[in-house]
């Protein structure tokens, strides 16, 4: 009787369930002023159109970093698709080295998906002046 | 940065300066850049079964499946980092279920199973993961929908 209560079907698509592709995937910039700018492409290897969604993170850790901006921070590709996100690094102090992740991800992931694939950018922007 | 030439393209340009009295040779060169990036594609999400017992919930169960990530990343090998396993159940389900997660790849990753978050480096810039994942519950499973759940990221 146990063995007919529990089995269940989690996931089943031909389509892949979970895919995004980022790159590059560190890039480092310098700057005399508040600001750095970074671009970054990101990619859907989907064989269908899929709306992605980025975060900003810490370098070493997953806490939000407020004070970067990725424009678009989300977007519809269609399939096999590829697109420039501009990636702005904000209120850099003089001398200061920022460290920081971009991460992207399908923003809704299919019903019953397990592994969400994400990657991650590490980026740094040195204010020199 | 790739480069290539293409002979054939340099012969019909001889030739025609051949006819035209004037021996000169041309060369045409593709380049291109390679950059870091990653692409994951989970092209098998993979399928839980109950054990015989009842206690056991995973993908290496009779009728399971694991599920299948494929990492194609260029120019140097990234990382993959995989969040410790956390299972989802129907409401009303209770227990103190012990989540793991295993995978090994075509470049030669091997981890056992596990109930932590792991990290790991592919062998080789293309590479294949078979991802499996179980749940032990003394208590068993009620009727419903149950999801063993990780994100793995692709970062250098």
């Amino acid at each position: 009787m146990r063995r007919a209560l529990a089995i269940v079907l989690v996931l089943a698509a031909a389509a892949p369930a979970a895919a995004v592709g980022l790159g590059p995937l560190t890039a480092e910039g310098l700057t005399d002023g508040p600001r750095k700018a970074f671009y970054l492409n990101i990619m859907n290897p989907y064989p269908v159109a899929a709306e992605f969604e980025t975060q900003t993170v810490d370098y070493d850790d997953e806490m939000p970093v407020s004070r970067v901006q990725v424009i678009p921070s989300t977007i519809k590709l269609g399939a096999g698709r590829m697109a420039r996100l501009l990636v702005i690094a904000n209120d850099l102090a003089p001398g200061e080295m920022f460290k920081f992740r971009v991460c992207a991800e399908r923003s809704t992931l299919p019903e019953g998906v397990a592994i969400n694939a994400r990657v991650c950018s590490k980026l740094s922007a040195h204010r020199v002046g | 940065m790739t480069s290539y030439r293409i002979s054939s393209v340099a012969v019909a340009a001889a030739s025609i300066l051949a006819c035209t009295g004037s021996a000169q040779a041309a060369e045409v060169r593709l380049t291109g850049i390679v950059v870091n990036t990653c692409v994951l594609t989970l092209s098998t999400p993979g399928t839980l079964a109950a054990s015989s017992d009842g206690v056991t919930l995973g993908s290496q169960e009779l009728t399971g499946l694991p599920a299948v990530l494929a990492v194609i990343s260029t120019g140097t090998r990234p990382t993959l980092n995989f969040t410790a396993p956390a299972i989802t159940g129907p409401s009303g389900w209770t227990g103190t279920p012990t989540v793991s997660m295993a995978y090994t790849s075509l470049s030669g990753l091997n981890q056992a199973y596990t109930t932590s978050a792991t990290q790991a480096q592919p062998a080789a810039l293309l590479d294949t993961l078979t991802i499996n994942a179980k749940s032990v519950n003394s208590t068993g499973y009620i009727s419903g929908t149950y999801t063993i759940a990780s994100t793995v990221t692709c970062q250098q």
